[in-house]
């Protein structure tokens, strides 16, 4: 049987390190981004019983698309499991090269940005525009100030929740880059 | 052993390591250097303890997260695990993380006492020291996380510990599909769907087997028993970093 000790954390076994750590410890730390619209509870259970079912906890998106939040629980049941699956394949696909799958445009932020949220915005309108030329806008390349433009998006709440992911989608793929494990590029670490 | 290690942190996945009998004798270390803090009069080390937990969980939640997103099969049964994940990286995100680094607070010699009140009340108490009825009951920050559920240590290893149930269900259930490849795509999907709901049923029973196992080593006392371990935590939205110095703000500290 472990002895006390032995069964104790590292963090505190080692503790001598950790008090060369204190103080002067940093790292560059991915923040979430997510606007706040509000610090509301609301769900869950209250009795100590679980569920035997779940439904998956959506984005909330507000009615007139003005206003989002993002629940924690949706990154974990969705944002997260589908980026995963995106880089999973990726690697699959590429024997592991991160490098290849970019070349190959399997890690393209902007597309995975489009597949973390797709059909999570309830009845707003996909960011992407269409032109008479064929081309499309993406959600990067639009703007929500002056009307009439050909990159106009009227909704400047439903911009920033693209932009939130991108940006967690974009820190990701850099930390995938510099480990090659997708199971350490989250789009929201602590 | 270190649960800094791989090797360590497979262990609590796979239920070789005793995820109750670690989280107590970390405790019980803890309390020993404390002791140890206030005979020598040097505060650095028990606060650079606290902060090396609170770092490791940090780790662990980084580490959950990523095996949760690889589970996609009877997520049925990960309704409460998913609440108290979403719980947890809340607080750690909202609270503890930014105690230390939001501002960067003095050298624990130059704390004032409400600093040690805080520390005590928003970080030992509720990652080590709480049971679950002091957090519910002396939790007093909602506006910025959700009261913990348990000491929070403890929840971040039994997370980590169900997520090994989880992944060998999930593995079970897609080794169970071989086999089955003369079925049409109606009864497939059939077949399919059932054996879903039957893992969900089979993740949320030994999760709650978990809670059971866990629920020895610390003291509910609000007559819910074992079960109520890191249970029952509702879905909070996000507030973002920044909200402990908001809190502070707003209670004039």
């Amino acid at each position: 049987m472990k002895g006390k000790n032995d069964m104790a954390l590292d963090a505190i076994t080692a503790i001598g390190a950790v008090l060369l750590g204190y103080g002067v410890y940093s790292r560059n730390q991915q923040r979430r981004k997510a606007k706040k619209t509000g610090s509301t509870t609301s769900g869950g259970t209250t009795s100590g019983e679980r569920p035997t079912t779940v439904a998956k906890v959506p984005l909330v998106i507000g009615k007139d698309c003005s206003s989002w939040e993002m629940p924690e629980t949706w990154i974990l049941q969705t944002a997260e499991p589908r980026f995963r699956s995106l880089l999973d394949d990726a690697m699959r696909e590429t024997g592991g090269d991160v490098a290849r799958a970019k070349a190959e445009g399997l890690l393209d932020p902007v597309g995975i940005t489009y597949w973390v949220l797709h059909e999570e915005i309830g009845s707003c309108p996909e960011p992407i525009v269409h032109l008479d030329d064929g081309t499309a806008l993406g959600f990067d390349e639009l703007q929500s100030e002056i009307p009439d433009h050909p990159d106009y998006y009227p909704y400047p709440a439903i911009l920033g929740l693209f932009s939130t992911i991108y940006e967690g989608v974009v820190a990701a793929i850099a930390v995938l880059e510099e480990t090659g494990d997708p199971a350490r590029a989250l789009l929201f670490p602590v | 052993m270190a649960l800094g290690s791989a090797a360590q942190r497979r262990d609590v996945q796979s239920g070789t390591l005793d995820v109750g009998r670690l989280f107590t004798d970390t405790k019980a270390l803890y309390l020993e250097t404390r002791a140890q803090a206030a005979e020598t009069g040097d505060p650095n080390l028990r606060v650079a303890r606290m902060y090396s937990i609170v770092d490791l969980i940090g780790n662990l939640l980084n580490e959950i997260t990523s095996i949760r997103a690889k589970i996609t099969r009877g997520e049925e049964g990960l309704a409460g695990f998913d609440d108290d994940l979403a719980g947890l990286k809340l607080r750690y995100r909202n609270l503890y993380w930014p105690f230390f680094r939001e501002p960067e607070p003095p050298p624990p010699t130059e704390w004032t006492e409400q600093q040690w009140t805080d520390f005590e009340t928003l970080i030992e108490g509720p990652i080590l020291l709480w049971d679950i009825r002091t957090c519910r009951e002396r939790w007093e920050i909602h506006d910025v996380a959700p009261p913990c559920e348990g000491p929070d240590l403890l929840l971040a290893l039994q997370l980590l510990r169900q997520t090994g149930v989880a992944l060998e269900f999930q593995e079970e259930l897609v080794a169970s599909w071989y086999g089955f490849a003369d079925l049409s795509m109606g009864e497939f999907l059939k077949f399919y769907g059932d054996l879903g709901r039957a893992a969900g049923k089979a993740i949320a029973g030994g999760m709650a087997a978990i809670g059971e196992g866990i629920g020895s080593y610390v003291t509910h006392g609000d007559g819910g028993g074992s079960n109520g371990f890191g249970w029952g935590l509702g879905v909070a939205a996000v507030l973002g970093a920044g909200g402990l110095v908001w809190w502070k703000t707003k209670k004039g500290k």
